[in-house]
C-alpha cells in the first residue's frame, strides 16, 4: 500500500506496509542510512529522529503515525555540517565509532529547540540515548557548546 | 552501473569536495534517485586505478591528495586518523589532503609484503628507533598475528596494537614514498637529491628555489623503485612533527552528517535480505522449519539452512546452526521468521545447564588444588600469625559485548568469486571463512571494510560473516544483506567469561595485610586459560600465593577487551578495600607499591 511521508522537506511516496517501524522505511524505502537500528525495541535511541520536532524512537512506531507529518532525519541537519550542533559535536571529536551519534545529535536538537539553556540534569532526562563508546562526557559538553552557538 | 560489479572492488573512500569530506561509496541507483543528500561513489580497484600509486599504502592524485590506505579497521579507536598520521610523518605531506581509505584484503592476499618493510630494527614496540613489530606466527589463519609476509601483514584490530605494531612498517611505507618523490624531483630536475628538501606537499631545491609538488612527481615516483629501499630510515621521535600532535579524526566529519558507510549501510542492486534464527542452546542445530507456513507473506522469497560454523573458521569455538529467511527487505524478512514454526536439535548436556550450576561448578573447582602462579613467603604462617582474617568471594557474571551495530554482512557468491562488505576486525580470517564455505580460492575473495558501529573483537562480534557466506553460499549469483537481530546479536556474540574469587587476608594488629591468598576461576577458553588471568598484584604483600583454577562450559568465550583483567580489577580492588574498612581506613589510603 502506497502512501506518502515528508522526510527532510522532501516527500517520498513509499510502497510498503504502513505498520511497518518508521526505521525501516527511512533506511530501506527512503534510502536514508544515516538514521540506525541497534536494539529494535525503543531502548538504546540510535534510532532517533523528529517527527513534527519532537524526538521519537523510529524502530517502534509505526510509519503510519508519521503520515501528513514533517520528518526530519540526520540528514536533514544539515548535509554540510555547518549546524551549530555539528559544528558543536566536531568541536570536541565527539563520535567514536559513531554508530550511536545520529541518534544521539537527533535527542539533543529537540532538547535544545525545547530549552536552549539546557542544564546537566535537563540532559540527563531528555538524552538517554546509549553509547557503547561512553562518550556521554563529550556529549554533554557538545550540547552545551550547541547551545552557545544556536544562540548566536 | 552495476553489471560490471563483479569486474570491480568497490571501497569505502574519502574524496574531498570543496574542503568538506564526503564518503565516496556505491549506493543503489533507487535510493540514490531518492536521497537528498548526495552519495558519490568512488569505484576503486587496485588492478585498474585511475593514478598509479606510489607504493602499497600510498597514492598521491595530481592535485596533491594524498589516499593513504589503512590495513585495520575503525571501530572508535581513531585507527584512521592514528595510522594515517604514521605515514603522512614520514611522507611530509599537506595532512589537510590525507584522505584514508580501506586496503584491500584481496590484495593481501596475492601480493607479498615488500623485502624493506620486513627487517626491523631495534627492540620491539618500546625502543623508539625500532618500532613494533608483531610476533607472526607462522600461517596460521586461526592465529591472532597476521600472516607474516602477506602485503599488509597484520591485518587484525586487536589488542591496542595497531600503532605500536604497526608503527615501524607504516613509517617506513611513508619515508620510502618521500624518497622515491624526491629521486623523481631530482631526475627531473637533473639536480642530486641531497639538494632536496620536502615539506607540506612542497619540493624545493634549496640553491635555485625551485619547487613542484608531489603530485606534480607523483606518476614518475610511482614507476621508479627506490633504488636501495634497505637504507631508507625512519625518523627519530625528537624529529616528529605530526605524530605525538592532536589532530581531530579523519572521520568524524562524516559521523555527524550521517554519512559514515557501516556494513549496515551497504546496499547493492539486487540485493536481498536476510533474517535468521540461530539455536538458542549453543552447539544446537536445526531440525526443521515449516517455510511452507510464511511463504506468501509479503517480500518472502525462500528460507536457507546453515550448520554450526566449522569451528576453523571461529577460532574453536561452536555455536549453532539456524535458518535464515530472504525477503525483498530485512523487516519482511525478520517479521516472516518470527512466525516461521522451527525445530531445533539441541545437545541435552548443554541445555540442562544453567546459572546455577555454573555457579556450583566454578566454586568446586576453585575448592580444588589449582595452578599455583605465585607463591611467596609462608602464606599459612602469615595466615597464623595473624591478628585479624578477612575473607571475600566475588563473582562476575558472562557479559556479552553488545556493540551497538548488530551483526550484519553483505555477501555475493559467484562460481569464482566471493564479495563481501563487511566491518570486520580480521579480513584475513575472514577471508580463509570464506574460502573454507565456498572452495573458492582466498585470491578470489574480496573483502569490502566497512566502519565498525563498535567492536569489541572478530570472534567478540561472532560469526557474522560466516553466517552471511553459508546462506549466500547457497543463492549464488544474489547478493544477500545478512542482518541480525539485537537478539540474534547476542546469540552471535562471544562472552566475556563467568568468573569467581575467592580472597583471604591475614592483618596484623595494626591493620597492615601480612598474608594474601588469592584464587580465582575462570571458563577455560578458546585460546589458553593463561591469558585469562591477571597473575600481577599491584600490593606488596610478604606472604602471597596466587592460585588459578578452572572449569568447561559450552558458551563460546572470548576476550571481550583486557581479557580476565576487568573481572580481576575487580576483585582485586574490592578486597583492598574490604581490607582498608577492616583496618579502619578510607580506602584512599590505600596506595598501591607495586
Amino acid at each position: 500500500m502506497a502512501f506518502d511521508l515528508t522526510v527532510n522537506g522532501r516527500v517520498y511516496r513509499v510502497d510498503a506496509d504502513p505498520q511497518t517501524p518508521l526505521l525501516w522505511i527511512i533506511r530501506d524505502h527512503v534510502g536514508l542510512t544515516g538514521t540506525k537500528f541497534s536494539c529494535g525495541i525503543g531502548q538504546c535511541g540510535a534510532c532517533t529522529v523528529h517527527v513534527d520536532g519532537r524526538a521519537i524512537r523510529s524502530c517502534s512506531v509505526a510509519a503510519s503515525t508519521a503520515v501528513g507529518k514533517s520528518i526530519l532525519t540526520i540528514e536533514g541537519v544539515s548535509a554540510d555540517g555547518s549546524h551549530p550542533i555539528q559544528v558543536a559535536w566536531k568541536e570536541f571529536d565527539t563520535p567514536q565509532c559513531g554508530y550511536c551519534q545520529s541518534g544521539m545529535i537527533m535527542a539533543a536538537l529537540a532538547l535544545l529547540h525545547d530549552r536552549p539553556r539546557p542544564t546537566d540534569a535537563d540532559i540527563d532526562a531528555r538524552v538517554t540515548n546509549a553509547c557503547r563508546c561512553g562518550t556521554y562526557h563529550r556529549v554533554r559538553k557538545a550540547i552545551h557548546l550547541a547551545a552557545d552557538l544556536m544562540r548566536k | 552501473m552495476s553489471t560490471d560489479l563483479t569486474r570491480r572492488e568497490f571501497l569505502a573512500t574519502v574524496a574531498a569536495a570543496q574542503g568538506a569530506l564526503v564518503v565516496g561509496f556505491w549506493m543503489p541507483d533507487r535510493a540514490q534517485a531518492q536521497t537528498p543528500v548526495a552519495k558519490p561513489f568512488g569505484a576503486v580497484w587496485y588492478e585498474e586505478p585511475a593514478t598509479p600509486e606510489v607504493n602499497a599504502w600510498i597514492v598521491v592524485a595530481p592535485d596533491d591528495i594524498v589516499t593513504i590506505r589503512i590495513a585495520q579497521t575503525e571501530l572508535g579507536q581513531g585507527v584512521w586518523t592514528s595510522n594515517a598520521m604514521m605515514i603522512a610523518e614520514e611522507l611530509q605531506c599537506d595532512w589537510a589532503k590525507v584522505r584514508p581509505q580501506y586496503a584491500s584484503a584481496n590484495r593481501d592476499a596475492r601480493e607479498k609484503a615488500p623485502e624493506w618493510t620486513l627487517k626491523v630494527p631495534g627492540d620491539g614496540a618500546t625502543d623508539p628507533q625500532g618500532g613494533g613489530e608483531p610476533t607472526f606466527g607462522d600461517r596460521d589463519r586461526t592465529g591472532v598475528s597476521g600472516i607474516p609476509d602477506s602485503l599488509y601483514r597484520r591485518m587484525r584490530t586487536n589488542a591496542a596494537s595497531s600503532v605500536k605494531d604497526g608503527r615501524y612498517y607504516l613509517q617506513l611505507a611513508g619515508a620510502e614514498a618521500r624518497e622515491r618523490l624526491l629521486l623523481a624531483a631530482a631526475g627531473l630536475w637533473k639536480v642530486p637529491v641531497t639538494e632536496l628538501t620536502a615539506r607540506d606537499s612542497v619540493i624545493t631545491h634549496g640553491p635555485s628555489g625551485r619547487t613542484t609538488t608531489y603530485g606534480r612527481v607523483a606518476a614518475r615516483a610511482a614507476q621508479t623503485p627506490h633504488p636501495h629501499p634497505e637504507t631508507i630510515r625512519i625518523k627519530s621521535p625528537d624529529q616528529w612533527t605530526l605524530m605525538g600532535t592532536e589532530r581531530k579524526s579523519l572521520d568524524v566529519p562524516l559521523k555527524v552528517t550521517g554519512q559514515t558507510v557501516y556494513g549496515i549501510d551497504v546496499r547493492l542492486p539486487g540485493m536481498k535480505w536476510a533474517a535468521v534464527k540461530a539455536c538458542p542452546v549453543y552447539g544446537g542445530d536445526v531440525k526443521r522449519y515449516d517455510f511452507a507456513a510464511i511463504r506468501t507473506m509479503p517480500g518472502v522469497r525462500t528460507a536457507v539452512q546453515f550448520p554450526i560454523p566449522d569451528p576453523s573458521c571461529t577460532r574453536g569455538r561452536i555455536f549453532s546452526g539456524g535458518v535464515a529467511v530472504i525477503a525483498d527487505t530485512w523487516y519482511q524478512a525478520k517479521t516472516a521468521i518470527d512466525r516461521m514454526p522451527i525445530e531445533w536439535t539441541i545437545p541435552p548436556d548443554n541445555a540442562a545447564v544453567n546459572t546455577a550450576m555454573m555457579r556450583d561448578a566454578l566454586a568446586a573447582a576453585i575448592a580444588q588444588p589449582g595452578r599455583v602462579r605465585v607463591d611467596r613467603g609462608d602464606v599459612d604462617a602469615g595466615f597464623a600469625r595473624a591478628a585479624t582474617i578477612v575473607e571475600a568471594t566475588y563473582s562476575t557474571p558472562y557479559l556479552a559485548r553488545a556493540r551497538m551495530e548488530p551483526g550484519n554482512a553483505t555477501v555475493l557468491v559467484t562460481n569464482d568469486r566471493v564479495d563481501i562488505w563487511i566491518g570486520d576486525q580480521s579480513p584475513q580470517e575472514t577471508r580463509f571463512s570464506a574460502s573454507k564455505i565456498t572452495g573458492i580460492p582466498e585470491e578470489n575473495v574480496y573483502i569490502h571494510l566497512c566502519h565498525l558501529g563498535g567492536g569489541f573483537g572478530r570472534n567478540g562480534n561472532g560469526p557474522q560473516a560466516e553466517h552471511a557466506i553459508m546462506i549466500a553460499n547457497q543463492m549464488r549469483g544474489t547478493p544477500v544483506h545478512m542482518l541480525w537481530t539485537r537478539e540474534e546479536d547476542f546469540i552471535g556474540t562471544t562472552y566475556r567469561a563467568m568468573g569467581l574469587a575467592r580472597l583471604k587476608a591475614g592483618l596484623d594488629g595494626e591493620g597492615w595485610p601480612i598474608a594474601l591468598e588469592v584464587r580465582t576461576c575462570m571458563q577455560r577458553d578458546g585460546f589458553g586459560p593463561e591469558a585469562s588471568f591477571d597473575v600481577t598484584s599491584r600490593y606488596h604483600v610478604p606472604n602471597y600465593r596466587y592460585s588459578t583454577h578452572t572449569t568447561r562450559f559450552h558458551i563460546p568465550v572470548g576476550t571481550r577487551r583486557g581479557v580476565g583483567q576487568a573481572a580481576h580489577e575487580f576483585y582485586r580492588e574490592s578486597f583492598m578495600n574490604e581490607l582498608a574498612h577492616a583496618a579502619g581506613l578510607e580506602s584512599q589510603h590505600v596506595v598501591e607499591i607495586q
